[in-house]
Protein backbone atom coordinates (compact mmCIF):
# COMPACT_ATOMS: atom_id res chain seq x y z
CA UNK A 1 0.00 0.00 0.00
CA UNK A 2 1.38 3.65 -0.92
CA UNK A 3 1.88 6.01 1.72
CA UNK A 4 -0.89 8.19 -0.29
CA UNK A 5 -3.40 5.97 -0.17
CA UNK A 6 -2.67 4.36 3.35
CA UNK A 7 -3.05 8.61 4.29
CA UNK A 8 -6.59 8.57 1.92
CA UNK A 9 -7.87 5.40 3.68
CA UNK A 10 -7.01 6.58 7.21
CA UNK A 11 -8.47 9.74 5.79
CA UNK A 12 -12.03 7.52 5.01
CA UNK A 13 -12.14 5.57 7.79
CA UNK A 14 -11.27 8.83 10.54
CA UNK A 15 -14.55 10.28 8.43
CA UNK A 16 -16.53 6.83 9.22
CA UNK A 17 -15.46 6.53 12.56
CA UNK A 18 -17.14 10.52 13.46
CA UNK A 19 -20.37 9.05 11.40
CA UNK A 20 -23.42 7.67 13.28
CA UNK A 21 -22.42 4.24 14.50
CA UNK A 22 -25.21 0.92 14.18
CA UNK A 23 -24.41 -1.52 16.86
CA UNK A 24 -23.48 -4.45 14.65
CA UNK A 25 -24.38 -6.99 17.42
CA UNK A 26 -27.93 -6.34 18.34
CA UNK A 27 -26.77 -4.23 21.00
CA UNK A 28 -28.20 -0.69 21.40
CA UNK A 29 -27.67 1.91 19.33
CA UNK A 30 -24.69 4.06 19.48
CA UNK A 31 -26.39 7.80 19.16
CA UNK A 32 -22.94 9.64 18.77
CA UNK A 33 -22.90 11.25 15.43
CA UNK A 34 -24.54 12.77 12.41
CA UNK A 35 -27.76 11.40 11.23
CA UNK A 36 -29.45 12.01 8.49
CA UNK A 37 -33.27 11.83 10.30
CA UNK A 38 -37.11 11.89 8.73
CA UNK A 39 -39.87 13.39 11.21
CA UNK A 40 -43.74 12.66 10.99
CA UNK A 41 -46.60 13.52 12.01
CA UNK A 42 -49.88 15.22 11.50
CA UNK A 43 -48.56 18.14 10.00
CA UNK A 44 -46.62 15.93 7.12
CA UNK A 45 -43.07 14.90 7.02
CA UNK A 46 -39.81 16.42 7.25
CA UNK A 47 -36.14 15.62 6.52
CA UNK A 48 -33.54 16.76 8.36
CA UNK A 49 -29.35 16.41 9.90
CA UNK A 50 -28.78 15.37 13.41
CA UNK A 51 -25.67 15.55 15.18
CA UNK A 52 -25.46 13.95 18.60
CA UNK A 53 -22.09 14.75 20.07
CA UNK A 54 -19.82 12.75 22.88
CA UNK A 55 -20.44 15.76 25.31
CA UNK A 56 -24.21 15.67 25.17
CA UNK A 57 -24.87 18.60 22.77
CA UNK A 58 -27.13 18.31 19.91
CA UNK A 59 -27.37 19.99 16.69
CA UNK A 60 -30.31 20.01 13.95
CA UNK A 61 -30.10 21.24 10.63
CA UNK A 62 -33.21 21.80 8.33
CA UNK A 63 -33.25 22.21 4.87
CA UNK A 64 -33.07 25.80 5.02
CA UNK A 65 -30.08 25.48 7.26
CA UNK A 66 -28.47 22.64 5.37
CA UNK A 67 -28.74 24.68 2.37
CA UNK A 68 -26.97 27.31 4.39
CA UNK A 69 -24.52 25.12 5.83
CA UNK A 70 -25.46 25.79 9.36
CA UNK A 71 -26.36 23.76 12.35
CA UNK A 72 -28.72 25.27 15.18
CA UNK A 73 -28.20 23.74 18.76
CA UNK A 74 -30.68 22.23 20.70
CA UNK A 75 -31.52 20.87 24.32
CA UNK A 76 -28.62 18.33 25.37
CA UNK A 77 -29.43 14.35 25.00
CA UNK A 78 -29.31 12.38 27.90
CA UNK A 79 -29.90 8.72 28.51
CA UNK A 80 -32.54 8.00 30.81
CA UNK A 81 -34.14 4.09 31.69
CA UNK A 82 -33.04 3.29 28.04
CA UNK A 83 -34.23 6.05 26.38
CA UNK A 84 -32.50 8.93 25.01
CA UNK A 85 -34.00 12.38 24.59
CA UNK A 86 -33.40 15.96 23.76
CA UNK A 87 -35.55 19.01 23.45
CA UNK A 88 -36.19 21.22 20.56
CA UNK A 89 -37.48 23.92 23.28
CA UNK A 90 -38.04 26.67 19.80
CA UNK A 91 -40.40 24.56 18.37
CA UNK A 92 -41.99 22.73 21.73
CA UNK A 93 -40.61 19.52 21.17
CA UNK A 94 -39.44 16.88 22.82
CA UNK A 95 -37.57 13.94 21.08
CA UNK A 96 -37.41 9.92 22.59
CA UNK A 97 -35.58 7.59 21.09
CA UNK A 98 -35.51 3.72 22.34
CA UNK A 99 -31.70 2.84 22.30
CA UNK A 100 -32.76 -0.75 21.99
CA UNK A 101 -33.70 -0.17 18.26
CA UNK A 102 -30.74 -1.17 15.62
CA UNK A 103 -31.24 2.05 14.57
CA UNK A 104 -31.55 5.89 15.67
CA UNK A 105 -35.35 7.25 16.15
CA UNK A 106 -38.14 6.75 18.13
CA UNK A 107 -41.38 9.49 19.06
CA UNK A 108 -41.38 13.36 19.29
CA UNK A 109 -44.06 15.20 21.60
CA UNK A 110 -45.24 18.64 20.86
CA UNK A 111 -47.25 20.57 23.12
CA UNK A 112 -50.25 19.76 20.77
CA UNK A 113 -49.18 17.29 18.07
CA UNK A 114 -46.91 14.55 17.96
CA UNK A 115 -45.40 11.66 15.49
CA UNK A 116 -42.20 9.73 15.34
CA UNK A 117 -38.51 10.01 14.17
CA UNK A 118 -36.41 7.92 12.51
CA UNK A 119 -32.09 8.52 11.20
CA UNK A 120 -29.75 6.65 9.16
CA UNK A 121 -26.41 7.02 9.91
CA UNK A 122 -24.92 9.64 7.91
CA UNK A 123 -21.14 10.59 6.75
CA UNK A 124 -19.26 13.51 9.19
CA UNK A 125 -18.35 16.37 6.78
CA UNK A 126 -14.98 17.20 7.20
CA UNK A 127 -15.44 20.56 7.96
CA UNK A 128 -17.91 19.79 10.42
CA UNK A 129 -21.05 21.19 8.67
CA UNK A 130 -24.11 19.89 7.94
CA UNK A 131 -23.68 16.93 4.75
CA UNK A 132 -24.69 18.20 1.61
CA UNK A 133 -28.39 19.29 1.50
CA UNK A 134 -29.25 17.26 -1.75
CA UNK A 135 -29.00 14.60 0.78
CA UNK A 136 -32.32 15.86 2.35
CA UNK A 137 -33.94 16.51 -0.83
CA UNK A 138 -33.27 12.54 -2.67
CA UNK A 139 -36.80 10.90 -3.09
CA UNK A 140 -37.66 7.40 -2.41
CA UNK A 141 -39.85 5.76 -4.78
CA UNK A 142 -41.33 2.43 -3.97
CA UNK A 143 -40.49 -0.34 -6.56
CA UNK A 144 -43.28 -3.04 -4.36
CA UNK A 145 -45.77 -2.14 -2.11
CA UNK A 146 -46.12 -5.19 0.03
CA UNK A 147 -49.41 -5.06 2.21
CA UNK A 148 -50.01 -6.94 5.05
CA UNK A 149 -52.21 -9.67 5.75
CA UNK A 150 -55.03 -8.85 8.39
CA UNK A 151 -54.21 -11.56 11.38
CA UNK A 152 -57.25 -14.22 11.55
CA UNK A 153 -57.18 -13.89 15.22
CA UNK A 154 -57.95 -9.88 14.52
CA UNK A 155 -60.50 -10.36 12.74
CA UNK A 156 -62.00 -13.12 14.96
CA UNK A 157 -61.71 -10.77 17.93
CA UNK A 158 -63.01 -7.88 15.67
CA UNK A 159 -59.91 -5.88 16.69
CA UNK A 160 -58.77 -2.57 14.55
CA UNK A 161 -55.00 -0.87 14.58
CA UNK A 162 -52.68 0.72 13.21
CA UNK A 163 -48.83 0.80 13.16
CA UNK A 164 -46.16 2.48 12.00
CA UNK A 165 -42.82 0.92 10.88
CA UNK A 166 -39.51 3.02 10.48
CA UNK A 167 -36.61 1.15 8.21
CA UNK A 168 -33.75 2.02 6.25
CA UNK A 169 -33.49 2.14 2.88
CA UNK A 170 -30.33 1.37 0.79
CA UNK A 171 -29.43 3.22 -2.08
CA UNK A 172 -29.81 -0.16 -4.23
CA UNK A 173 -33.50 0.26 -2.79
CA UNK A 174 -33.32 -2.55 -0.46
CA UNK A 175 -34.84 -2.14 3.13
CA UNK A 176 -32.90 -2.76 5.78
CA UNK A 177 -33.71 -3.13 10.03
CA UNK A 178 -37.33 -2.66 10.20
CA UNK A 179 -38.91 -2.39 13.69
CA UNK A 180 -42.24 -1.52 14.44
CA UNK A 181 -42.32 2.07 16.70
CA UNK A 182 -45.93 2.45 17.10
CA UNK A 183 -48.64 -0.22 17.32
CA UNK A 184 -52.02 -0.14 19.19
CA UNK A 185 -51.78 -3.98 19.58
CA UNK A 186 -49.04 -6.40 19.40
CA UNK A 187 -51.19 -8.31 17.02
CA UNK A 188 -50.36 -6.19 14.37
CA UNK A 189 -46.42 -5.93 14.42
CA UNK A 190 -45.62 -9.34 12.30
CA UNK A 191 -47.89 -8.73 10.16
CA UNK A 192 -46.22 -4.82 9.42
CA UNK A 193 -42.74 -5.90 9.53
CA UNK A 194 -43.48 -9.32 7.08
CA UNK A 195 -45.06 -6.46 4.86
CA UNK A 196 -42.31 -4.14 5.45
CA UNK A 197 -39.92 -6.88 4.68
CA UNK A 198 -41.56 -7.63 1.26
CA UNK A 199 -41.50 -4.02 0.21
CA UNK A 200 -38.33 -2.34 -1.83
CA UNK A 201 -37.57 0.69 -3.50
CA UNK A 202 -36.32 1.61 -6.81
CA UNK A 203 -32.23 2.42 -6.59
CA UNK A 204 -31.57 5.92 -5.75
CA UNK A 205 -27.64 6.01 -5.16
CA UNK A 206 -24.80 3.61 -4.18
CA UNK A 207 -24.61 1.03 -2.15
CA UNK A 208 -23.17 2.43 0.95
CA UNK A 209 -26.03 4.86 0.77
CA UNK A 210 -29.03 4.82 3.37
CA UNK A 211 -31.88 7.12 4.13
CA UNK A 212 -34.98 6.47 6.79
CA UNK A 213 -38.54 5.91 5.50
CA UNK A 214 -41.70 5.29 7.34
CA UNK A 215 -44.92 3.27 6.63
CA UNK A 216 -48.09 3.30 9.01
CA UNK A 217 -50.68 0.63 8.71
CA UNK A 218 -54.33 1.56 9.56
CA UNK A 219 -55.81 -2.14 9.71
CA UNK A 220 -59.90 -1.51 9.69
CA UNK A 221 -63.22 -3.95 9.74
CA UNK A 222 -66.14 -3.13 8.00
CA UNK A 223 -69.55 -5.29 7.29
CA UNK A 224 -71.16 -5.86 3.94
CA UNK A 225 -74.14 -4.08 5.31
CA UNK B 1 -63.49 -26.14 8.88
CA UNK B 2 -64.37 -29.74 9.02
CA UNK B 3 -67.33 -30.84 10.50
CA UNK B 4 -66.06 -33.18 12.59
CA UNK B 5 -64.38 -30.06 14.45
CA UNK B 6 -67.60 -28.44 14.55
CA UNK B 7 -69.49 -30.82 15.77
CA UNK B 8 -66.53 -31.12 18.83
CA UNK B 9 -67.46 -27.38 18.98
CA UNK B 10 -70.91 -28.17 19.89
CA UNK B 11 -70.51 -30.97 22.00
CA UNK B 12 -68.00 -29.60 24.18
CA UNK B 13 -70.10 -26.56 25.00
CA UNK B 14 -73.79 -28.04 24.89
CA UNK B 15 -73.06 -30.81 27.69
CA UNK B 16 -71.39 -29.58 30.83
CA UNK B 17 -73.04 -28.01 33.64
CA UNK B 18 -71.24 -25.36 34.50
CA UNK B 19 -74.23 -23.00 34.35
CA UNK B 20 -76.78 -25.54 35.78
CA UNK B 21 -77.54 -25.73 39.71
CA UNK B 22 -77.56 -29.49 38.97
CA UNK B 23 -74.23 -31.01 39.39
CA UNK B 24 -72.60 -33.74 37.40
CA UNK B 25 -73.26 -36.31 40.25
CA UNK B 26 -76.92 -35.43 40.83
CA UNK B 27 -77.81 -35.39 37.52
CA UNK B 28 -76.20 -39.13 37.09
CA UNK B 29 -78.65 -40.13 39.84
CA UNK B 30 -81.53 -38.54 39.43
CA UNK B 31 -81.13 -38.52 35.67
CA UNK B 32 -79.25 -41.20 34.48
CA UNK B 33 -80.69 -40.94 30.35
CA UNK B 34 -80.57 -37.87 29.87
CA UNK B 35 -76.85 -38.24 31.57
CA UNK B 36 -75.84 -40.64 29.44
CA UNK B 37 -76.82 -38.71 26.31
CA UNK B 38 -74.42 -35.71 27.79
CA UNK B 39 -72.09 -37.55 27.92
CA UNK B 40 -72.99 -39.27 24.35
CA UNK B 41 -73.05 -35.87 22.82
CA UNK B 42 -69.50 -34.90 24.51
CA UNK B 43 -68.06 -38.39 23.17
CA UNK B 44 -69.28 -37.34 19.40
CA UNK B 45 -71.97 -39.79 19.17
CA UNK B 46 -74.76 -37.45 18.52
CA UNK B 47 -77.17 -40.24 17.29
CA UNK B 48 -76.57 -42.34 20.81
CA UNK B 49 -77.25 -38.76 22.64
CA UNK B 50 -80.17 -37.92 20.48
CA UNK B 51 -82.11 -40.98 21.35
CA UNK B 52 -80.69 -41.11 25.01
CA UNK B 53 -81.82 -37.47 25.81
CA UNK B 54 -85.26 -37.64 23.94
CA UNK B 55 -85.78 -41.11 26.18
CA UNK B 56 -84.60 -38.85 29.25
CA UNK B 57 -86.72 -36.07 28.58
CA UNK B 58 -89.93 -38.39 28.18
CA UNK B 59 -89.38 -41.20 31.43
CA UNK B 60 -87.29 -38.95 33.79
CA UNK B 61 -88.51 -36.12 35.97
CA UNK B 62 -86.61 -33.00 35.01
CA UNK B 63 -87.08 -29.66 36.46
CA UNK B 64 -87.41 -27.01 34.26
CA UNK B 65 -83.77 -25.70 33.93
CA UNK B 66 -83.09 -28.84 33.90
CA UNK B 67 -85.20 -29.85 30.62
CA UNK B 68 -84.28 -26.56 29.00
CA UNK B 69 -80.54 -27.61 29.34
CA UNK B 70 -81.32 -31.10 27.71
CA UNK B 71 -83.23 -29.57 24.54
CA UNK B 72 -80.24 -27.66 24.44
CA UNK B 73 -78.00 -30.38 24.08
CA UNK B 74 -80.07 -31.65 21.59
CA UNK B 75 -79.82 -28.50 19.51
CA UNK B 76 -75.96 -28.91 19.82
CA UNK B 77 -76.45 -32.36 18.93
CA UNK B 78 -78.26 -31.52 15.94
CA UNK B 79 -76.68 -28.81 14.95
CA UNK B 80 -73.06 -31.21 14.99
CA UNK B 81 -75.16 -33.64 12.66
CA UNK B 82 -75.46 -31.25 10.41
CA UNK B 83 -78.90 -30.17 10.82
CA UNK B 84 -79.11 -27.06 12.05
CA UNK B 85 -83.08 -26.51 10.78
CA UNK B 86 -83.51 -29.32 13.63
CA UNK B 87 -81.57 -27.70 15.95
CA UNK B 88 -83.45 -24.28 15.97
CA UNK B 89 -86.39 -26.23 17.15
CA UNK B 90 -84.89 -27.12 19.77
CA UNK B 91 -83.19 -24.22 20.43
CA UNK B 92 -86.40 -22.25 20.52
CA UNK B 93 -88.17 -24.74 23.02
CA UNK B 94 -85.35 -24.49 25.45
CA UNK B 95 -85.22 -20.79 25.74
CA UNK B 96 -89.25 -20.94 25.68
CA UNK B 97 -88.49 -22.46 29.49
CA UNK B 98 -85.23 -20.60 30.86
CA UNK B 99 -84.48 -17.52 28.91
CA UNK B 100 -81.23 -17.38 30.32
CA UNK B 101 -79.94 -20.11 28.78
CA UNK B 102 -76.43 -18.74 27.76
CA UNK B 103 -76.13 -22.26 26.09
CA UNK B 104 -79.03 -22.40 24.30
CA UNK B 105 -78.59 -18.76 22.82
CA UNK B 106 -75.01 -20.35 21.94
CA UNK B 107 -75.83 -23.49 19.70
CA UNK B 108 -78.65 -21.31 18.37
CA UNK B 109 -76.16 -19.06 17.00
CA UNK B 110 -74.14 -21.85 15.88
CA UNK B 111 -76.96 -23.57 14.16
CA UNK B 112 -77.69 -20.13 12.69
CA UNK B 113 -73.80 -19.88 11.44
CA UNK B 114 -74.15 -23.15 9.44
CA UNK B 115 -77.30 -22.15 7.61
CA UNK B 116 -75.04 -18.41 6.54
CA UNK B 117 -77.77 -16.65 8.47
CA UNK B 118 -74.86 -14.36 9.94
CA UNK B 119 -77.34 -11.45 11.32
CA UNK B 120 -79.19 -14.02 13.56
CA UNK B 121 -76.29 -15.48 14.49
CA UNK B 122 -74.94 -12.30 15.99
CA UNK B 123 -77.59 -11.78 17.71
CA UNK B 124 -77.83 -15.00 19.57
CA UNK B 125 -73.95 -14.85 20.62
CA UNK B 126 -74.55 -10.96 21.78
CA UNK B 127 -77.24 -12.54 23.87
CA UNK B 128 -75.09 -15.36 25.22
CA UNK B 129 -72.35 -12.99 25.34
CA UNK B 130 -74.34 -10.73 28.24
CA UNK B 131 -75.52 -13.51 30.05
CA UNK B 132 -71.96 -15.66 30.17
CA UNK B 133 -69.63 -13.02 28.82
CA UNK B 134 -66.52 -14.86 29.77
CA UNK B 135 -67.07 -18.29 28.44
CA UNK B 136 -64.84 -19.55 26.57
CA UNK B 137 -67.61 -21.32 23.63
CA UNK B 138 -69.05 -17.74 22.91
CA UNK B 139 -65.79 -16.40 22.49
CA UNK B 140 -65.23 -19.15 19.60
CA UNK B 141 -68.37 -18.86 18.21
CA UNK B 142 -68.64 -14.92 17.90
CA UNK B 143 -65.20 -15.37 16.27
CA UNK B 144 -66.47 -17.90 13.84
CA UNK B 145 -69.42 -14.85 13.02
CA UNK B 146 -66.40 -12.53 13.20
CA UNK B 147 -64.43 -14.58 10.29
CA UNK B 148 -67.83 -14.54 7.97
CA UNK B 149 -69.24 -10.78 8.16
CA UNK B 150 -65.87 -8.75 8.73
CA UNK B 151 -64.02 -7.33 6.09
CA UNK B 152 -61.02 -6.34 6.47
CA UNK B 153 -58.86 -3.06 4.77
CA UNK B 154 -55.55 -2.33 5.43
CA UNK B 155 -54.47 1.19 4.21
CA UNK B 156 -50.85 2.33 3.77
CA UNK B 157 -49.31 5.67 4.03
CA UNK B 158 -45.56 6.49 2.95
CA UNK B 159 -43.56 8.39 5.41
CA UNK B 160 -40.51 9.60 3.45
Amino acid sequence: MSVAYRSGALGVLALLLGAGEVAANDAEVRPVGVWSCLMYGEAGNQRFFLELAADNSVRMARLAEAGDGVWRPLGAWRRQRGRLEFADEANGRLFVARLAFTDLGGTWRGIRDGGGWWCAAETRAADGAPPPVHRLLESLVPAIMASPNYPLGAIREAKEGRTVSCFIVMGTGEIRRPEVIESTDEIFRRPTLEAVAASRYRSWGDENAALPACRSFTFELGTDG
Amino acid sequence: MSRFLLGALVAFFAVTGGAQPESRSVLGERNPLLAAGADAIRAGRYDDGIRLTLQGLESETVSPRLRSAALANLCAAHAANGAPDTALGFCAESLAIDERNWRAYSNRAFAYWLKEMYAEASADIEAASAIAPEAPQVRQIRGMINEKILRPTVTMETRE
